[in-house]
């Protein structure tokens, strides 16, 4: 069992298995061995911390994946389960991104990432903005000057 | 970190306070990763969304946006392996092979285009006079750059050969303003660098084609090898058996799993990337949500289907179903040990006498809880009085584990009386030795746990073992003498000398073993009391029976047929048997003993509705076992059961006897005669209409040899199947047998 703290202090206590899902733990757990000292993560809030942990819980059996193989540049492999998980609000998908980047959680790292890639497949410059809530900060001429530049990008 | 979190709560009451999408604050690192899955096209509507997503796509100089592109490219455009070339940004590059639509007629989009030499350079340059002299020595893009691309394009804008556009007016321009008479050798030399340009662009070609010809010819492999690898895991899953020896997935169903058949028939589309265990697993995940998905509506609509039947059917539908499932049933081979050890010392107990009705468990600790107090004895008369060296140990310990071998094991008692008899009467001869290792053989493989809880146990034995010779002449005395024993005739004197036998040890032998062996003898005769004083019913070779051997002889009838076809099949179980090997007994359940099974004949549906179809687990892990070891049991009496009941007489092999009468008959006064007992169940069903019978209730054994022999005749499965016990009279058209 590995205790955790959130950012504002909640604990979560987990299984080893769980927890060496990610690697900043897997190491620290390794270097520091077992204890009953909480392991704080100033940089994962609670809630966030609660999804992550879902996400190794119910992965904590997958084999390892090792960086280079398996087929990272196709996003459409995402299982049912993952698919599901990722249905949140954007908030908490970048925090996860964050999360997983920060735990160095590969697999969720690419999941999220892939779920983020997803959202912008196939969209008009202007249906990204909309869909992330993005304010457009180009003045008009730069905007003429990077719309020629990708010309060809816009549907006809 | 801790600024991009300023003002965002998680768990997100996003709507409610408008703020910036933690999107555009993504570090870089994460921008990319992004990145990575998406597809050039959208790095482009990418980067024309904000000032920072162009900063990180359009940044020339940082190798970090070139990678970016360059692993889109290489990622998502097949056909674009090749890196850009010279002073060509790999953005650029992209755009150039994607372009498509009709540019070069939309006169305002002209910023970065290509010409189009002979259709668009008149159109544009209102100088008629350009040649194709001028611009020969610029680098063009020659049009098999985007060979692959002209699908995009209506045929009328397939072009030949597209110069940049500024470099078109640049030349134009700088070849306007040369004096007349040197612009041809100004044409000459520029020609000559631009042959020399392209000849490293053709060469790239080249390279290119032969790339790309040793990729399409990789990646076919590699598809290959993994639509290989694909159809043996799913054919490997589906061979795949579960602890019982059946299959753990239905084919039928499996084999209507879409992904199934993608996989297994079609030649889908697949990745050259390479099949790893993770890939596997989502595959299976999907097909195994297929497979439950088929399973459950394939089982509710057989449940749909069932309720339309009476009652009757689905009766012997679900005794069918676990016919079906009893050609494959094995038991759990882990579990196998203590299965078999139990039924197997339960059963002798039950062969010496069917009155006995000790519970093996109580038995083998009354038994252990002997030996406990024994061990004690023992421990201190060693301690007290004899010093052993370690030799005289090891054979101490082997002779003991014979003997408490026969304290604990309650079998046939004429076994055990034997023994001790033996080991009152040679001890002047001390011939022990060889008396126990007759017997080790026949009960080692009996009984394990029990012998190791008391081995130790009669040390005292040893004591006088140990000092003899071992001869081989007496142990053939010995076996002799064991099979006399057994005989029924003299019984008697073998108890009565077993009890001199307890004398003997009380006088002869030192105080402390005195004690002990008193116990054991006392422990001995008590079991044995009750079964051989209180049912005298004599096993002939007894000890073979203990193994279940599958032949008796009725005891009081001497107009005894004996079917030899029956003894040779049976030999043939009976040796196999012996090995071990369950296929045999599963054969025997399946041909013999599986219409009598208890559980078979009632079987036991949830809430009493036979409609109520079982779940797997309960018939793998429940009802099977328990059916299993129902025959098992009826195998190991069969030596011993009651002629009179058709159920003893079909499993003792008298199925073709004419001994069997149809009591309806016989209670209407009709006369029927004695006939085989597929007759009378044909005449049963035929004459009365009987489609479930309850063999004791509606036929009669009467046991008169004499009436010869009507072999079975039938020609089917399903005739056959009615010969020798089951009801499936009712499921005719129902199902395939």
């Amino acid at each position: 069992k590995v205790k955790l703290t959130s950012s504002e202090g909640t604990e979560f206590i987990i299984d080893r298995k769980v927890a060496e899902k990610s690697v900043l733990l897997k190491n620290m757990l390794e270097d520091v061995g077992e204890s009953d000292m909480a392991i704080p993560l100033p940089n994962v809030t609670g809630p966030i911390l609660n999804k992550v942990i879902d996400y190794c819980t119910h992965h904590q059996d997958d084999p390892f994946v090792s960086q280079e193989d398996d087929s990272k540049k196709v996003s459409d492999d995402i299982d049912d389960w993952d698919a599901e998980f990722c249905k949140v609000d954007q908030g908490t998908l970048f925090e996860l991104i964050l999360s997983a980047n920060y735990l160095d959680i590969k697999p969720l790292l690419d999941l999220t990432c892939k779920t983020v890639a997803n959202m912008i497949k196939g969209k008009t410059p202007d249906e990204i903005r909309k869909t992330f809530n993005i304010i457009n900060d180009f003045t008009p001429e730069e905007e003429e000057h990077v719309r020629k530049e990708n010309e060809w990008c816009e549907e006809r | 970190m801790s600024q991009r979190r300023k003002g965002y709560h998680p768990g997100g009451k996003r709507q409610k306070q408008p703020k910036p999408c933690l999107f555009i604050v993504l570090p870089p690192e994460m921008f990319i990763n992004v990145c990575q899955y998406l597809p050039p096209k959208d790095l482009l509507s990418l980067a024309r969304v904000c000032k920072r997503f162009n900063g990180y796509l359009s940044a020339e100089t940082s190798t970090t946006t070139q990678e970016i592109w360059r692993a889109s490219r290489t990622a998502y455009l097949p056909h674009l392996q090749m890196s850009p070339p010279e002073g060509m940004t790999e953005r650029q590059y992209v755009k150039l092979v994607l372009e498509r639509g009709c540019q070069f007629c939309d006169r305002s989009k002209i910023r970065k285009v290509y010409w189009e030499k002979e259709d668009l350079l008149p159109e544009y340059m209102d100088d008629g006079r350009l040649s194709d002299d001028v611009i020969a020595g610029l680098t063009y893009i020659p049009s098999w750059v985007r060979r692959s691309y002209t699908y995009m394009r209506n045929s009328r804008m397939c072009p030949s050969s597209l110069y940049w556009t500024d470099h078109v007016l640049k030349t134009v321009q700088e070849y306007q303003s040369l004096p007349q008479h040197i612009r041809n050798d100004w044409i000459k030399q520029k020609r000559e660098e631009g042959l020399a340009k392209m000849k490293e662009v053709n060469q790239r070609r080249l390279d290119y084609d032969r790339g790309i010809r040793e990729l399409v010819h990789q990646n076919s492999l590699k598809k290959n090898e993994r639509t290989r690898l694909i159809k043996s895991k799913i054919q490997a899953m589906k061979s795949e058996k579960n602890a019982n020896n059946c299959l753990k997935y239905d084919n039928f169903i499996l084999e209507q799993c879409p992904t199934y058949n993608n996989h297994m028939f079609m030649q889908i589309r697949q990745s050259p990337q390479p099949f790893t265990e993770r890939s596997w697993v989502l595959l299976k995940k999907k097909l195994l949500k297929e497979y439950e998905e088929r399973r459950i509506s394939k089982r509710q609509e057989r449940q749909n289907k069932e309720k339309a039947w009476c009652r009757d059917v689905v009766f012997q539908m679900r005794q069918y179903d676990i016919y079906q499932l009893a050609k494959n049933w094995l038991p759990d081979s882990s579990l196998e040990n203590t299965v078999d050890i139990l039924p197997a010392v339960d059963s002798s107990v039950n062969s010496t006498s069917s009155n006995m009705d000790i519970d093996v468990q109580v038995s083998s600790t009354v038994t252990s809880e002997n030996s406990a107090t024994l061990i004690s004895n023992i421990l201190n008369s060693d301690l007290s009085q004899y010093t052993l060296d370690s030799t005289n140990k090891s054979e101490t310990e082997t002779i003991t584990d014979v003997n408490t071998m026969n304290i604990s094991n309650t079998d046939t008692d004429i076994l055990s009386m034997s023994i001790m008899n033996l080991i009152n009467t040679d001890i002047d001869s001390t011939n022990d030795v060889n008396i126990n290792d007759v017997n080790t053989n026949d009960v080692d493989t009996n009984d394990v746990d029990i012998n190791d809880v008391s081995t130790n146990v009669v040390n005292t034995d040893m004591v006088d073992v140990n000092v003899v010779d071992l001869t081989v002449e007496t142990e053939t005395n010995v076996e002799k003498e064991v099979i006399d024993l057994t005989d029924e005739s003299e019984t008697n004197i073998t108890v009565a000398e077993k009890s001199e036998t307890s004398q003997d040890f009380m006088s002869t032998e030192d105080d402390i073993i005195d004690i002990t062996n008193e116990k054991n003898i006392i422990d001995l005769t008590n079991e044995s009391e009750t079964s051989s004083y209180g049912d005298v019913k004599p096993t002939y070779f007894g000890p073979l029976n203990d193994y279940g051997l599958p032949f008796s002889f009725p005891s009081n009838d001497t107009t005894f047929q004996f079917d030899w076809n029956d003894w040779i099949n049976m030999e043939d179980q009976f040796s196999s048997y012996m090995d071990n090997s369950y296929d045999n007994m599963q054969s025997l359940l399946i041909d013999k003993y599986l219409p009598w099974c208890p559980s078979f004949r009632n079987p036991p549906f949830h809430d009493n509705n036979p409609y109520n179809l079982w779940d797997d687990d309960f018939l793998m892990n429940t009802l099977m076992p328990k059916i299993w070891n129902e025959a098992k049991e009826l195998h190991k009496k069969s030596n011993d059961v009651n002629l009179t009941t058709v159920q003893g007489a079909v499993l003792s092999g008298y199925r073709e006897n004419n001994i069997f009468k149809c009591k309806f008959c016989k209670l209407m006064g009709e006369n029927y005669g004695e006939a085989s007992y597929l007759d009378v169940r044909t005449h049963l069903h035929l004459g009365h209409g009987v489609y479930h019978i309850d063999d004791e209730e509606m036929i009669e054994v009467c046991l008169n040899y004499n009436k010869g022999i009507c072999p079975d005749i039938y020609n089917d499965t399903k005739s056959y199947l009615f010969s020798i016990g089951y009801n499936f009279k009712r499921l005719n058209d129902l199902v395939k047998f």
